[in-house]
């Protein structure tokens, strides 16, 4: 494997020139060497969230036949991918929004392919959200960015938290502005934090800001850098005097941005996953692919970002995580994935390929939708198995640790606000209540957030969201070891 | 919790949001969406069908309340009349440069081919890409500029043709040279000459390379990254006027104003120049600067950015084809149709030219491929001025990039087809689809049957009505754009529609073909009012709010009662008060 750092000319050489240039064809998975016991003298392994949007819904099929716990239930045939994990996943059917926006709670909403995913991680209506605020677009602070700015979490990793997706082509926005539809994570009401969608752009942010970590062989850059964002800040400070009010609005904006890098790339510690490998070449993804062509392969982008999700939580680089499988309207088309054949515990090869995911896979055969959903769902368990197979100081996985929750922001057949797939795989630390399928009936999401805030990361929120019906915000106790 | 950032009327949803709902045309889903009250948008979305009579632009926003009016933000300004009367009610916010505009800049300025990345950061909320309220800056789209900075920068001081052009002196530790130096890099990327806190505070740049041992070129470069990483390079900023009130912008601001309007880029020395002699403050002076900047190669940016982005030419090559319906398609043709919709609007821009042509012309810019779908054979490569004498293919509704943008891979889609007119060129929005919509799935033979049966289901009908028969007046042309009277079927085409009266078009009318649609619209004053609206969106950078709809009305009847010439819309803009003056003087 080729190092990643290499000694260039007066220490200056481009990170991203070495980035493009470090391209090796190297087969995956291509950082096995690094799974090994990450943060030695850690006394307790740290907890992680992984929040993992499933646009469009998933079929009725999603839903395993029987409620219980261990031998008492099985996984459904679109779930069945998770089988060598079903000791760590949690089912939890019964969750809705519809509470977020209609006072009754109930399941309509329209536009539902905008302000539903909006809410799903926000349990806050965006459209609400932005009239409240008079402002172009805003939405409420998202549960994994709550989570990144708590004192739990906040300031313990190099990086707050991590976005990316596999969005390969422009989505529609269903006529509401993009961030509703192509953002889960939300910094700030106003602050949709979107997502990096090419695996180098992960790698660098892993990799930090500077070429090697600590590697003093980088340290010009690293001082150049420091320099370069002291006079940046200090000249906006002086044209910021100068603006309207509005637009010194934006400059704080600016500002804040520029001393999150500062702090970035000032920050230097030590590297636990010991010198990072090259990525190996995969196209550049610029909205550019609707389907599997000119060598773009949703299978590889999803493995290079499994890759990278595991190593950013095994190498503890962040702890908080939003991956989105697609963006909600994506007219991605699916001829990746063979059709199947599903019934409710089982499903056979069929005849062709899949079609668009939304619409064509969605509204159109049933199968076709299962198929879409399955293999992604295929796709988060090969991530989870990765994580399986990383030990952590304590003998425990990063997985035992960590909370993957794989949900969607709508019912996939009617395109409502509620019967929301969600189900979760990880320990927790301990804390979840895992191996069982749960049926809640009616329960708000944010009810599940709030669940995992406290039950398990020990936030002591004392809120999250927003629910009209006046409900009060309440744990879900059976999500829970006692 | 929340803080209000902003108070004021944002009407940004009324403005036209180009989304269209590409490849599906069904409606006729009942249940949890037929009557549903939960369909509550703010304003804007209902405009179409004109069920309320109200014309387009003065739907009401429920959520802004109708108190502020341009007449009256304009109260006490003392307008002296025509389009000096109408006073943009909006300050101009700050706005970021687009990834075009900062490629054009440090190509312009550097010479650097250095393009920023920015796609996974773009903030579309519609319309174009530079609305300034879609500007803001996270960590990670900072960190890009950041190393972007950076590339270029190593671009330029690697290249001995480039940086011979930042690096004019050579003293190294001697602050004149690293002040002049400064100086004029500043100069052109802040398109303005610096303050004297920023030239210190970049002199502190090249002192502390200096301390790291870096050489004078070195240090300098860790300058020239400043420079490029600095708000006042990524942000077009203009100070606020410090008098109350109303304010002139100061000339530089004009400068950039033009240079950006017409080049997406950075003033250039003359026009720099222009400013420090004050001289971009009269009619006769903007006119001369316009008619230069529109005669130099670097105007055809404002073809690829504003045509680019109102006709759609940049989204052609995400559209495919099924080639095995479409043998005549491949990615060439997206390209050359992309191409041919620039050069159209090119030479609708060139001087004396009638904008009527937009809509009544028999010219196209095709190459091999284009000229296959055109039935006009050509041997060349890159796209060449041809006629195509043919009263069924005229103006901008008859070339393929147009026809083709809409299209299934499958078939024609009369539907997104009229979405495109309504909302491109008569700037009525169409509501986005309704939930649960089930796709269309039988062949394009039947499409018009089905939209017709519509007809039959007046909860469909409401938007449907205007949107297909738009399209459907459309349908001798295929997919791809082909001409035909017959479908593949062999079932013969239809292209008379009756138009029903809408907001956009008032008057109810059997309409026929491309011709008669496009005659339809040539008359239509929401025609004339929409293409003003286009361009005074993409010149302010924001959608157009309720208040502001008086100001574009102003800018199209000035241009109306004028040559008709898309050079002259272009100059009644850059004339209008809105262009010239700040409205939040005194703010500090």
């Amino acid at each position: 494997m080729k190092a990643f750092n290499q000694p260039a000319a007066r220490g200056r050489v481009s990170r991203r020139a070495l980035l493009r240039g470090a391209g090796v064809a190297i087969a995956l998975p291509w950082f096995e060497s690094l799974a090994q016991p990450a943060r030695a003298q850690a006394a307790a392994a740290p907890k992680r969230f992984v929040a993992i949007y499933l646009p469009c819904g998933a079929p009725e099929l999603w839903k395993p036949p029987l409620t219980g716990v261990g031998a008492g239930w099985q996984l459904s045939s679109v779930l069945d991918r998770l089988a060598p994990l079903k000791s760590l996943v949690t089912v939890v059917s019964g969750l809705e929004t519809g509470s977020v926006f209609n006072v009754d709670g109930s399941n309509s909403v329209s536009p539902e392919d905008s302000r539903l995913p909006s809410a799903w991680l926000t349990c806050t209506d965006a459209k609400t959200a932005r009239q409240t605020l008079m402002v172009p677009e805003a939405n409420g602070t998202s549960a994994d960015q709550v989570m990144a700015a708590h004192p739990v979490f906040a300031g313990q990793t190099a990086l707050p938290s991590l976005q990316i997706g596999l969005s390969s082509v422009l989505s529609y926005c269903d006529g509401e502005p993009c961030s509703e539809s192509r953002s889960v994570s939300w910094q700030t009401p106003t602050k949709p934090l979107f997502k990096l969608v090419n695996p180098s752009d992960v790698f660098a942010q892993l990799v930090g800001v500077w070429p090697g970590g600590a590697d003093p062989a980088a340290s010009p850059r690293r001082d150049s850098r420091i320099s370069v964002l002291d006079a940046v800040q200090e000249t906006a400070a002086v044209a910021r005097a100068r603006l309207s009010a509005h637009d010194k609005l934006r400059m704080d904006e600016f500002l804040a941005s520029v001393r999150s890098i500062e702090k970035r790339v000032s920050s230097s510690q030590a590297d636990s996953c010991g010198p990072l490998p090259s990525l190996p070449v995969f196209p550049h993804v610029d909205g550019n692919f609707r389907q599997n062509i000119g060598g773009y392969d949703k299978g590889v982008h999803a493995d290079l970002m499994n890759e990278l999700l595991a190593l950013a939580l095994q190498c503890d680089r962040t702890r908080i995580a939003s991956y989105m499988l697609e963006d909600e309207r994506s007219e991605f088309v699916c001829d990746h994935i063979p059709r199947r054949t599903f019934t409710a515990l089982t499903s056979t090869l069929g005849e062709g390929t899949c079609p668009e995911w939304h619409g064509g896979g969605q509204q159109g055969r049933q199968d076709d939708f299962a198929s879409i959903v399955q293999w992604n769902v295929g796709k988060v368990g090969e991530l989870c198995q990765k994580l399986a197979g990383m030990p952590e100081a304590n003998g425990q996985s990063v997985l035992d640790n960590s909370v993957i929750f794989l949900g969607a922001g709508l019912e996939g057949s009617m395109e409502t606000a509620d019967r929301l797939p969600a189900l979760m795989i990880g320990g927790g630390g301990g804390r979840l209540k895992t191996d069982q399928h749960l049926d809640l009936g009616k329960r708000p999401l944010r009810d599940l957030y709030f669940t995992l805030m406290n039950g398990v990361y020990d936030m002591a929120v004392s809120d999250f969201g927003v629910n009209l019906t006046g409900a009060p915000i309440a744990t879900i106790k059976g999500l829970l070891n006692a | 919790m929340w803080v209000v950032v902003r108070a004021g009327s944002l009407a940004w949803a009324v403005a036209g949001v180009w989304t269209l709902a590409l490849g599906v045309a069904g409606c006729g889903k009942t249940g949890q969406n037929g009557g549903s009250p939960g369909r509550a948008s703010g304003g804007g979305s209902q405009a179409v069908a004109g069920s309320g009579g109200a014309s387009a632009g003065s739907s009401g926003n429920a959520g802004s309340g109708g108190g502020t009016t341009a007449g009256s933000a304009a109260a006490g300004v003392g307008g002296t009349g025509g389009m000096e009367g109408a006073l943009g009610a909006e300050p101009s916010d700050l706005r970021r440069l687009t990834a075009a505009e900062y490629q054009a800049t440090v190509s312009d300025v550097l010479g650097s081919s250095a393009k920023p990345d920015l796609a996974a950061f773009a903030t579309d909320v519609g319309g174009f890409d530079n609305n300034s309220a879609a500007n803001g800056v996270s960590d990670e789209l900072y960190l890009r500029y950041l190393e972007t900075a950076e590339d270029v920068a190593d671009e330029v001081f690697a290249s001995d043709l480039l940086r011979p052009q930042i690096v004019t002196c050579a003293a190294t530790d001697d602050a004149t040279c690293v002040q002049s130096v400064i100086s004029q890099v500043t100069l052109r990327l802040f398109r303005r000459p610096a303050l004297a806190e920023e030239l210190t505070a970049y002199q502190k740049v090249y002192q502390r390379a200096r301390a790291r041992q870096e050489d004078h070129e070195g240090s300098l470069q860790d300058v020239l990254i400043a420079l490029l990483a600095s708000a006042q390079f990524l942000y077009r900023m203009e100070f606020v006027p410090t008098a109350t009130g109303s304010q002139p912008l100061g000339p530089y601001d004009v400068a950039t104003r033009l240079s950006y309007l017409l080049w997406s880029s950075a003033p250039d020395p003359t026009l720099l120049d222009a400013a420090a002699q004050n001289a971009l403050s009269t009619d006769d002076e903007l006119t001369a600067a316009v008619e230069r900047l529109l005669q130099d190669p670097k105007s055809k940016r404002f073809g690829e950015n504003f045509a680019g982005q109102w006709l759609g030419a940049r989204k052609l090559t995400q559209v495919s084809l099924d080639p095995t319906l479409y043998p005549g398609w491949s990615p060439l043709v997206a390209t050359a149709a992309a191409s041919e919709l620039e050069l159209y609007f090119d030479e609708l821009l060139q001087p004396g030219v009638d904008f009527a042509r937009f809509l009544d012309s028999s010219v196209h810019f095709a190459n091999e491929e284009l000229g296959q779908v055109y039935g006009v054979p050509l041997a060349h490569i890159d796209n060449q001025r041809i006629e195509v004498k043919d009263v069924d293919r005229r103006g901008v509704l008859g070339l393929a990039g147009f026809l083709f943008q809409t299209s299934t891979p499958t078939r024609s889609s009369p539907s997104g087809r009229g979405a495109w007119i309504l909302e491109r060129l008569l700037c009525s929005p169409v509501p986005p689809q309704p939930a649960g919509t089930p796709p269309f799935t039988a062949g394009e033979d039947t499409i018009a049957d089905y939209l017709q049966g519509l007809d039959a289901q007046p909860a469909c009908m409401t938007c449907h009505a205007t949107i297909d028969r738009l399209g459907l007046a459309l349908e001798n042309y295929d997919a791809i754009g082909r001409y035909r009277t017959i479908y593949a079927s062999r079932k013969p085409v239809s292209s008379h529609v009756a138009l029903p009266a809408s907001s956009a078009l008032p008057a109810s009318m059997d309409v026929s073909g491309v011709a008669g649609l496009s005659q339809l619209l040539a008359a239509a004053p929401a025609f004339d009012t929409c293409v003003a609206q286009q361009l005074y969106s993409y010149g302010f950078g924001r959608a157009v709010s309720d208040a502001e709809r008086p100001d574009v009305q102003a800018l199209a009847t000035a241009w109306q009662s004028g040559p008709t010439t898309l050079r002259e819309l272009v100059m009644q803009l850059v004339k209008s008060r809105t262009f010239r003056y700040r409205s939040d003087g005194g703010a500090l």
